[in-house]
């Protein structure tokens, strides 16, 4: 049920009942989660997995989750930004 | 006669044993009920129970949980809520 690719809503915590899809499964409790928040770990017990499962890579990046999520006509907030794209910004500064 | 302020009900009597042996009148505040989860009545968190002349001046993160329905429902039953949701809509 949860594996790479499937589309499944956070149904604890602040964002609940937003979108997001698997990227990665750590453990027998734990996946790695993207999409309409940022990028990070969650417990299968906190989300609700969905019938649909979107075509993308191990670790794919979080831009073509976002193409994907385009597709799909679900829209991501603007304001979220993965950790990996500030450290490298505030880096060159 | 106890001060005026004290004559008016919005203080609650409370009989209260003293160290020396004998009782004492005490005049407390008034407390408003805690809050409760509208559908299985359990206590929330997250919810200060203050008097609404209190929660007036606190801020809004602090009135409630950052969740969805966070000070209307227990987080156990926006879960169950959010499923049934999610499991009507994709039949």
């Amino acid at each position: 049920m949860f594996e790479i690719g499937r589309l499944c809503v956070k149904i604890a915590g602040r964002q609940t009942g937003s979108k997001v899809v698997i990227v990665d499964i750590l453990d027998k409790n734990f996946v790695l989660i993207d999409g309409q928040v940022k990028r990070k770990r969650c417990n299968i017990t906190h989300l609700e997995p969905l019938p649909q499962i979107i075509k993308i890579k191990k670790n794919a990046s979080s831009d073509d989750i976002k193409k994907e999520f385009e597709k799909l006509n679900i829209k991501i907030d603007k304001k979220i930004i993965n950790k990996t794209k500030k450290t490298k910004a505030s880096k060159n500064k | 006669m106890p001060a005026p302020k004290f004559r008016s009900r919005t203080f609650r009597r409370v009989n209260k044993k003293l160290p020396g042996g004998r009782t004492k009148l005490f005049h407390l505040k008034r407390k408003s009920k805690k809050a409760h989860c509208a559908s299985c009545g359990k206590v929330l968190q997250g919810v200060p129970r203050e008097m609404p002349y209190k929660m007036k001046n606190l801020a809004k993160t602090k009135k409630r949980p950052e969740r969805p329905y966070g000070g209307v429902l227990c987080s156990s039953c926006t879960r169950e809520l959010i499923k049934q949701k999610i499991r009507s809509e994709n039949v």
